[in-house]
């Protein structure tokens, strides 16, 4: 399979069509019990605009690039990926300021007290 | 405006006008019929959100959904 971990795609479909993900884990399907029809994906939205959800691999188009990462990965450690890679300045990625950094990191911190 | 002779209920016949019909908006590509988009006049579409104008996908409005995928598979495979 081509969209393996790390494997830097991008959404053809949808409102988010045409933004940059990467593929963190692969998901089953609950309904058919599949391996291959569904995987994890994120931006990080603040660098791409795509949040982490699931993705149908239908809808993604994987690139050549490959980001090294581990499986399960959290959005802080896909950006520290993204920024060791010089893909940002190639794909013209906007980096996120420091405080909107700061209010995503409050926000995740609220989230997961809260559940 | 289109002019149509209506007959009144006295037995005339009388000539009214009636606004046309607009036209079906297409994929700028492909030429196929865009979903999701409103079918009114400039002046009634001003007046809807801009959620209920037109599809939110980039190009949307534009392209079609399946000329808009064919679009962002060519620029995956090139970049």
């Amino acid at each position: 399979m081509v969209l393996e971990v790390g494997r830097v795609v991008m959404k053809i479909t949808g409102r988010e069509a045409g933004k940059y993900a990467v593929v963190v884990k692969k998901v089953i399907d609950e309904k058919s019990k599949s391996k291959n029809s569904f995987v994890m994906v994120t931006g990080p939205k603040l660098l791409t605009g795509l949040k982490r959800r699931r993705a149908n691999i239908n809808h993604l188009e994987p690139t050549k690039y490959n980001l090294e990462l581990k499986e399960d990965a959290t959005d802080e450690e896909v950006y520290q990926a993204w920024e060791k890679s010089n893909l940002i300045k190639k794909f013209n990625l906007k980096k996120p300021s420091a405080a909107e950094m700061k209010s995503e990191k409050s926000k995740v911190q609220t989230n997961s007290q809260t559940s | 405006m289109k002019r149509i002779k209506i007959r009144i209920p006295s037995g005339k016949l009388v000539i009214r006008s009636k606004r046309r019909k607009v036209g079906i908006s297409r994929c700028a590509n492909c030429h196929e019929e865009l979903h999701g988009m409103p079918r009114m006049h400039a002046v009634k579409i001003r007046k809807l959100a801009k959620t209920e104008r037109r599809p939110s996908r980039a190009y949307g409005g534009y392209f079609c959904g399946n000329c808009t995928k064919e679009l962002f598979r060519e620029k995956a495979r090139v970049v």
